[in-house]
């Protein structure tokens, strides 16, 4: 684009093609933005005094003398780098313009190119080019150029838009120190640098890491700056001063150091003691490294002490990433030297902390205190091998858990909080946001809150009635030990204070409850549901009634239930005495909206005639619970009907499909029963081992379906001989298919008991019965 | 009188003996920098060889008494209930004040010229753990009230006005009902009722860290402090 730039500009005008050649040059390079004018006169002060025009003298002498064009492309470099370059003889810069640029060519040393294609895992999308390509095409997320500037760039909060710009820039303060020192010592001078220091002088407002570099990198080639606390002016200038040594004309303290101090091996800041460092870490002294180098590029970052004194321990976020944790290891040994600058709220606090503790130790008073207090009793030891410092808070983890909970909550108290382990689809979740309507319509001025604590899924926000709020906590609560999440938990609801909280299958809650429910009880009533217990594969009951009902029964107001057998069965096994049993209170779940019209079995009655075949519906988790095997058997023994089912394996391993027959359908879940063919079908088959009071037989009864079902857990409650077609054989095929082929025999029986079942859950299971009985329970704080 | 200082002993046995050196040597540096001080001494519930190791308690200048409360909170605060003084001090008879604890918390408590609560600057925890540990300043404006609801900023060995602990005074241990900690407790009922918490400049307090103490319990089962206005988020 620039060439054909340049043609259209310099064409019309030029008399030879020798020429227009030069003006073609000229042009291509004064467009390029890679020449630099004022650099290069002064850089180059004979042209500059010669007054020649420096692009000019550029492509007639300057690049065959090895002058570079500018602080960014490096010419000598360029050429020993691309022998094709070196042995074309030609204008170095000539050619990256013109082809090495698009070739991804490096223009300067300024760019570790081996480095670089180890430490960037590229995908296929990111397509095929030179790193140099790759790393110049990132722009404003541009990567480290070097690895020694991995954590400036790692901390960068202020990415500049044009980040190109700001690599030239930095090349361009970083090169006089390169060409002087090399990069070995420039890298040094990055692993003394803190861009939180306060540097009087460098001349920006900017908080950009990198942008403070350049800054420092430009002013401190002539003054007297110090780059961070690893590099003390102060300290320097007394040592050198001791040693004899003498500073070269204009020449600063930090250049005599990468001069000359680095070999004599001077460490140039008092937060570095080296004897302690070699004594500590042997390896350093056994890699024959220079215990000063070793720290400043390596040490720091992976949490070496520098020195004896006692180190203020810092708790860190326990879900961090090992290169975060490396740049915090950085930032506290920053903030222990006192920078005041902005590290970060976990830091705040160290500077001064670090400055008191050090005050202390280093106090006549403590000298004095502790030589008496040794001669009292010799079991306090010597304090000098105390390395830790505890300073509340900063050293407990579980206040950065603390604030990071207390931030997800907009509000400071809420009247009742439902816990649920996570929102997703099944009957429990359901009915965790039907309490939070419930106690919403009850108690209109109350505030509701429905808590996440185990897990984030929340795949139904619909299901969540206006006005009650949700937060998912689990994120805090996952990274923490259990004990800690626990106590964590039970401050939150000390702190939100509400009058109820209600556990829906939380664990974590189940765990509080159990370790702290005598302190949560006597300030704020707790309830818990128990829906069903769950089964082993062997067929043994496990799960929270066992595991939670007997620790917890006495600081609960109630055990609710969603079946009667629920509580009979709580009641059976654990011989409760009636005041205990009084306090187990069945609720019947509400129906998510009730269906008017006839009965999905007067409907389907009607369009018998029109089907070929019979047609029995299924719909469930495909889990061991839900016996999937068993419909597929009946379907083996019923050809001549078909079973048509909906679902998809949850919990356990999926089945094996291929035992289905062809007269079995399978589809994978539904999420409207609006999808289901109700009123185009004879009869629903209901399949179960265990229950509690499953919510599609709740739906079905509301739309008057006709249904076998497995008579287990609270189904018959909904389901007998009146209102449907229970089955106690639950594991009996032939108990399934002989009650189907009776409810299929018998349509107008079918009708009636349709209709029953209709009413039975209407009165049951409305929402207005559902709110009430909550509204009583929580209003009178006593059982059933 | 112008500083009670408590000491309270339970079962610590032949630890109690540098605990009751170095309680002496800081009433004496008080004593001889014009300070008058009465040592009390609160044998709570003792073992028999922790009451022969006070057995001269009061040939030293100490009011003794037995109690039968086997429990630190009510020891101490039957202490406060025998104190004159115009300031109180505690001392567990495992722990140990530095010499000049006496001297530099009752200069520090009489020139802020409001009723604080002292503490020392820094601890040293010895025996089963070993750090220093640093106490803050609830005054400081990076002091995290809220902290307080998970954890405690200040232990036991106080210096403060005797009316403080006389109009609050430490709950007793409730282990078995859930509560406990009633030095935190105690931090968080006078923080919450307007008394700052701040450390005296150049004192120590060594606190011998050792298994089966009642505190050591508390940390290790599901106590918490008593709920203080301080543990809700709408204050």
């Amino acid at each position: 684009m620039i060439l054909s730039r340049i043609k259209m500009l310099v064409g019309p005008f030029l008399p030879g093609a020798a020429s227009r050649q030069r003006t073609v040059d000229y042009t291509l390079l004064d467009l390029s933005g890679l020449f630099d004018r004022e650099w290069y006169l002064a850089t180059n002060t004979d042209i500059a005094a010669s007054g020649a025009d420096p692009i000019a003298h550029y492509l007639e002498h300057g690049w065959k003398e090895g002058r570079n064009p500018s602080a960014f492309f490096d010419g000598a470099w360029y050429v020993v780098h691309n022998p094709d370059v070196a042995q074309a003889d030609i204008n170095p810069l000539l050619h990256y313009v013109r082809s090495g640029q698009s070739e991804g060519r490096a223009p300067n040393a300024f760019f570790d190119s081996d480095w670089y294609r180890r430490f960037i895992v590229r995908t296929e999308e990111d397509g095929e080019c030179t790193p140099f390509a790759f790393f110049w095409s990132r722009d404003a997320a541009m990567h480290p150029p070097l690895p020694e500037l991995q954590p400036l760039y790692a901390c960068r909060t202020n990415v500049p838009k044009d980040a190109r710009d700001q690599y030239m820039r930095l090349v361009a303060a970083a090169q006089p120190w390169w060409a002087r020192f090399g990069r070995d010592k420039f890298a040094i001078i990055v692993a003394l640098f803190s861009p939180y220091e306060d540097h009087p002088g460098i001349g920006t407002e900017s908080a950009d890491t990198i942008e403070r570099l350049i800054a420092f990198l430009t002013a401190a080639w002539k003054m007297e700056i110090a780059p961070g606390p690893l590099f003390s002016v102060e300290h320097y200038r007394r040592i050198i001063q001791n040693r004899g040594l003498v500073l070269q004309d204009g020449e600063t303290l930090l250049q005599h150091f990468l001069r000359e101090g680095i070999d004599k091996r001077i460490v140039p800041t008092p937060y570095f003691d080296e004897n302690y460092y070699y004594a500590q870490y042997p390896s350093v002294v056994a890699a024959y490294t220079w215990a000063f180098e070793h720290f400043i590029s390596r040490g720091v970052f992976e949490g070496a002490r520098a020195s004896s004194l006692p180190q203020l321990i810092v708790a860190q976020p326990p879900s961090m990433r090992d290169g975060e944790a490396r740049l915090n290891n950085w930032k506290y040994f920053l903030s222990s030297c006192g920078n005041g600058g902005d590290l970060g709220e976990l830091y705040r606090g160290v500077p001064h902390y670090s400055q008191v503790i050090e005050d202390i130790l280093h106090s006549t008073v403590f000298a004095k205190t502790i030589s008496r207090a040794l001669m009292i009793e010799p079991a306090i030891g010597d304090v000098s091998d105390i390395s830790d410092v505890h300073v509340a808070p900063l050293h407990d983890g579980r206040n950065l858990a603390r604030r990071a909970l207390r931030e997800l909550f907009e509000r400071d108290h809420y009247d009742m909080i439902v816990c649920v382990p996570w929102i997703r689809t099944g009957g429990a979740d359901l009915v965790a946001c039907q309490i939070c309507e419930a106690v919403s319509l009850a108690f209109p001025n109350k505030s509701v809150l429905l808590l996440r604590t185990d897990q984030p899924n929340f795949d139904r926000p619909e299901w969540v009635s206006a006005g009650v709020d949700v937060v998912d906590a689990s994120s805090v609560f996952r990274d923490l030990p259990p004990l800690q999440a626990q106590t964590l938990l039970y401050s939150l609801f000390m702190g939100l204070a509400p009058s109820w909280i209600i556990n829906i299958n939380s664990r974590l809650c189940w765990d509080v409850m159990a370790r702290f429910g005598t302190q949560l009880s006597e300030s704020i009533d707790l309830y818990s549901y128990l829906f069903c217990w769950d089964q082993t594969a062997s067929g043994y009951r496990a799960g929270y009634p066992s595991e939670f009902f007997p620790g917890t029964a006495s600081h609960l107001r109630a055990v609710f239930t969603d079946t009667i057998h629920m509580k009979n069965e709580l009641a059976k096994i654990y011989n409760l005495p009636a005041s205990l049993s009084e306090r187990i209170v069945p609720l019947f779940s509400p129906s998510r909206g009730d269906i008017g019209g006839q009965t999905a079995t007067e409907e389907s009655i009607k369009t018998e005639s029109k089907r070929l075949r019979r047609r029995v519906l299924w719909a469930g988790r495909l889990d061991r619970q839900k016996r999937f095997d068993l419909v597929q058997e009946i379907a083996h023994k019923m050809p001549e009907v078909d079973f048509l089912c909906w679902g998809a394996p949850l919990l356990n391993s999926p089945p094996d499909y291929s035992r289905s027959p062809a007269n079995l359908i399978l589809h994978e879940g539904f999420s409207s029963y609006d999808e289901l063919p109700l009123y185009d079908a004879d009869l629903w088959l209901f399949t179960s081992d265990w229950e509690g009071m499953p919510t599609i037989i709740i739906e079905l009864a509301l739309r008057g379906v006709s249904i076998v079902a497995s008579a287990v857990g609270g189904v018959p409650e909904l389901i007998d001989e009146q209102t449907g077609w229970p089955v106690d054989g639950v594991r009996s095929v032939d108990d399934y298919v002989g009650a189907i082929h009776a409810a299929l025999e018998a349509p107008h029986e079918r009708i009636v008991r349709a209709q029953r079942l209709r009413e039975r859950a209407r009165s049951r299971h409305s929402m207005q019965a559902y709110a009430k009985q909550v509204s009583d329970v929580l209003n009178e704080k006593v059982g059933a | 009188m112008e500083v009670s200082a408590i000491m309270t002993a339970h079962r610590e046995g032949v630890l109690s003996g540098p605990s009751i050196s170095s309680f002496r040597e800081a009433i004496d540096h008080a004593r001889d920098q014009g300070i008058t001080v009465e040592p009390i001494v609160v044998l709570d519930r003792p073992d028999a060889l922790t009451r022969t190791m006070f057995a001269d308690a009061d040939r030293w200048g100490a009011k003794v008494v037995l109690t039968d409360f086997g429990d630190p909170a009510l020891a101490r605060n039957h202490g406060i209930s025998l104190a004159s003084g115009r300031y109180a001090t505690f001392l567990d008879a495992d722990d140990l004040w530095s010499f000049n604890w006496l001297v530099a918390a009752h200069r520090f408590c009489t020139e802020m010229g409001r009723p604080v609560i002292a503490h020392s600057q820094l601890s040293i925890i010895f025996g089963r753990e070993r750090l220093f540990w640093l106490h803050v300043d609830s005054d400081h404006p990076d002091f995290d009230l809220d902290y307080l609801q998970i954890g405690n900023y200040w232990e036991a060995l106080s210096f403060a006005p005797r009316e403080i602990y006389a109009d609050f005074p430490f709950r007793k241990n409730e282990l078995a009902s859930g509560y406990g900690h009633e030095d935190w407790h105690w931090n968080c009922t006078t923080l919450s009722k307007g008394f700052p918490h701040k450390p005296v400049p150049d004192t120590v307090h060594m606190i011998r860290r050792r298994h089966g103490t009642q505190s050591s319990r508390a940390n290790n089962s599901d106590v918490v402090p008593w709920p203080t206005e301080l543990v809700r988020f709408s204050r």
